[in-house]
């Protein structure tokens, strides 16, 4: 059996980084299926009542982009948990921008009323483990430039 | 380079002359340092009072070196100080200068050409915080534009009758030191005015000082020169003098490479992004910087190192201190006259006030500065009377004044240490004896008082027997260092030479910028832009205010991002800094669950560590199980 013995040890930590990033995109898949089958308010409700409330309205072309954006997320994030399963620096910054993505949405949500605060857990708990001293190092963040 | 020793005996002014330093200006300035008379001479003495009124004491051409050194009673809360720019003109030099064009750009048009923009070289925060404050200069007191104008005017005349490059010299013996301090003085201040900087005023005091020490063979050797600088204070002053790195010399001459406008000393040359703070920010400043270093430090998160926990509310300034101007000193352009402060002159000692206008500018910047010997508000200066303290060699004393030092007090512990040992040997002898009696005391009931007390004192005994060996312990650790430093210095080995200091200038490079033009636009209208959004939002969607203006700060960073070639730390920093504040929400929304959940939690740890104490096995059961295997003759 051929094994890549240069590769660093995963640390922990990075591990349940995967674990939550995996979670998600089986998240994103199901609301994505969710939305296909028609069925995609409750999935738009969670990220703006606004976005609901047109969807109610037969704005079909909110529809449309949500679902772009939802199918964009969803791919982002799968190349992203495998570069993260595989220790790639480039999967570090990119994880770090979907979950800044994931919370500027939650917090715009939360500013405009939405309710379901609860949903920013994960990605809050998946940036915290992400800017870890020991993730950073292992993703070989640790000594970037800081101007 | 290393310095030649001096060993034959030489007056103060010839030492002074000998090791005088070389200033190297940018070119476009316009100020050098003068002598003191002809500025006192061409300027108005006046008193500010404390309701805001200033009066004048003596007109222009009746002030002389001699009568500003007399005192003279103030009323409480009055500022005296001298007026180089007559106010009078003020008005009629305004409508000159406006006609002439004369307000700004002054430095161009004296050959200096501006570098990259200050703004480009720093982040947002610190382009908002400048915004912040060049808005201030508006509403707290500040040297006119026009006066820098009339400045300029008065000093072309004044160099016309003849130039004059001098330098006010004394030499202070202390503390094993011969400290050769230079004082240099300026008829004005521009550094807003002409080269974009932090503050304009009238007047400017300058130092620079060389340290130097006596060798054993009486031969006298310089050690540091200490250029003063800014907000720089202590052992971030001075320089070794075999330092080739930090200090430049020219034969026994330190270069010191000047401000333009400012008149501070830089030892290298190249343009220094200055960091002005901003004293009614100072304590929000600390408290970002300690939270920064709580999520650092306690939250294990990013790293501490390089600017990260640098003060980002400072206000951002380039300094030019380039060196390509006119070179004052031996063999430069032009030579210096020097006057020896010996006996310090009534000027000096006499006269506490202002050496320019005062404009009530509560932060101090754009006050003239008082005399050497002062500070603004009349209280001693440091660089004056304490200039050991000011240099930070109040704590260090030379090489070989050190050896003999370290040499005397090892032999100090060394007769401690024998002082120990015997009071030890004779202490446990003591003891011993008395312990002796003790236990003979044991089995008889008569003697049971006796053998308490002694119990009692013994134990005393003991005890200050103990603290005496660990005394010792303590000291022979300490003699062991000393030794190993007076072996080091013995050897010839010298101190790293910038082991001593903690915050190291150096010149600013913008090599990280991909697009410089752009980024330096972008830079200038970012705070603009920023404020027509939120204009805009308030206006046209209220609604979405603080998600809108949250938008725009992120999208505007990342902008920035790109442009300075800095994505990845930006989108860490942007991503990090919404955490903090979901995970700020998250507390106040969640409060009461939080609350609960880890009063549960806590009950469920407490109850399961008593359980696991209440089930554990007890002594006699686990004695018995492990006594078992261990008797094998009963199996």
């Amino acid at each position: 059996m051929a094994t890549d013995s240069k590769r660093p040890p995963r640390p922990p930590v990075v591990s349940i980084v995967v674990l939550i990033f995996l979670l998600q995109v089986f998240t994103f898949a199901a609301l994505l299926w969710l939305q296909l089958a028609g069925l995609g308010l409750r999935g738009i409700d969670s990220l703006s009542s606004d976005l609901a409330a047109a969807w109610l309205q037969g704005d079909r072309w909110i529809d449309a982009v949500l679902f772009g954006g939802l199918f964009l997320l969803a791919v982002t994030s799968a190349f992203v948990t495998i570069g993260l399963a595989r220790m790639r620096p480039w999967a570090w910054l990119w994880g770090m921008t979907i979950q800044g993505a994931r919370l500027l949405i939650g917090l715009i949500a939360y500013f405009r009323g939405d309710p379901y605060t609860f949903s920013m857990l994960i990605p809050l708990i998946a940036v915290l483990l992400l800017d870890q001293v020991p993730v950073r190092r292992a993703f070989g963040q640790e000594g970037s430039p800081r101007g | 380079m290393a310095s030649r020793p001096i060993r034959r005996p030489v007056s103060d002014y010839d030492l002074v002359r000998r090791f005088e330093p070389i200033l190297r200006f940018t070119e476009g300035e316009l100020y050098f340092p003068t002598d003191v008379d002809r500025y006192v001479a061409s300027s108005s003495l006046r008193v500010n009072h404390h309701d805001g009124r200033d009066e004048e004491l003596l007109a222009e051409g009746e002030v002389t070196l001699e009568n500003l050194g007399s005192l003279r009673p103030l009323p409480p809360g009055a500022v005296e100080h001298l007026c180089f720019a007559g106010t009078a003109s003020l008005q009629v030099e305004m409508r000159r200068a406006l006609r002439e064009g004369n307000f700004g750009g002054r430095a161009r048009r004296r050959g200096w050409v501006p570098g990259q923009g200050r703004l480009a070289r720093v982040g947002l925060l610190s382009r908002v915080v400048d915004a912040g404050f060049a808005l201030t200069l508006l509403g707290r007191g500040r040297v006119p534009t026009a006066v820098a104008a009339l400045a300029e005017k008065k000093t072309r005349a004044i160099d016309a009758r003849g130039q004059i490059h001098r330098y006010y010299a004394r030499v202070i013996r202390d503390g094993g030191w011969i400290g050769l301090q230079y004082w240099y003085f300026y008829r004005y201040d521009d550094w807003r005015t002409s080269f974009e900087g932090v503050n304009d005023h009238e007047a400017d005091w300058e130092t620079i000082s060389v340290y130097l020490y006596q060798a054993e063979d009486g031969s006298l050797t310089p050690r540091w020169a200490v250029f003063s600088c800014h907000e720089f204070a202590g052992s971030d002053l001075r320089r070794r003098w075999d330092d080739a790195d930090q200090l430049e010399l020219v034969g026994e001459h330190p270069v010191a490479y000047v401000g333009a406008g400012s008149h501070a000393h830089y030892f290298r040359p190249g343009e220094y992004l200055v960091e002005a703070e901003v004293p009614p920010l100072k304590r929000l400043a600390a408290l970002i910087k300690s939270l920064r270093t709580f999520w650092v430090k306690v939250v294990r998160q990013g790293t501490g190192a390089g600017p990260a926990l640098r003060n980002v509310l400072a206000i951002p300034f380039v300094e030019y201190a380039r060196g390509d101007g006119l070179s004052l000193g031996p063999g430069q352009d032009r030579g210096w006259q020097a006057v020896l402060l010996d006996p310090a002159p009534d000027w000096l000692t006499g006269y506490r006030g202002l050496w320019g206008l005062y404009v009530r500018d509560p932060m101090g910047g754009e006050n003239a500065p008082a005399g050497p010997m002062f500070n603004r508000d009349g209280t001693p200066r440091g660089a004056w009377y304490d200039p050991l303290a000011y240099a930070g060699l109040n704590l260090l004393l030379p090489p070989p004044a050190e050896r003999k030092r370290l040499a005397f007090e090892r032999r100090r512990l060394a007769r401690h240490r024998r002082r120990l040992r015997q009071q030890i040997e004779e202490g446990l002898a003591a003891i011993q004896a008395r312990g002796v009696v003790h236990r003979a005391y044991e089995g008889f009931p008569g003697l049971q008082g006796e053998a308490q007390s002694l119990a009692a004192a013994l134990a005393a005994e003991a005890g200050a027997l103990k603290g005496k060996r660990r005394e010792l312990s303590q000291t022979e650790a300490v003699s062991a260092a000393l030794g190993h430093r007076l072996d080091k210095l013995r050897r010839g080995e010298d101190d790293p030479p910038q082991g001593h200091i903690r915050t190291l200038p150096s010149p600013s490079t913008l090599d990280e910028l991909r697009f410089v033009r752009l980024t330096e636009f972008w830079s200038a209208i970012t705070i603009g832009l920023l404020v027509i959004g939120f204009i805009l939002l308030v206006q046209l969607a209220p609604g979405w205010i603080v998600a809108g203006g949250l938008t725009l700060l992120v999208v505007v960073a990342l902008i920035e991002s790109i442009l300075r070639g800095s994505y990845p730390r930006v989108i860490r920093d942007i991503t990090v800094g919404l955490a903090a504040l979901t995970l700020l929400l998250l507390i106040y929304e969640y409060f009461g669950v939080l609350l609960v959940g880890g009063l549960v939690a806590g009950v469920l740890v407490l109850t399961l560590q008593n359980l696991r104490e209440a089930l554990a096995p007890t002594g006699r059961h686990s004695r018995r199980k492990k006594s078992a295997p261990a008797d094998p003759a009963k199996g």
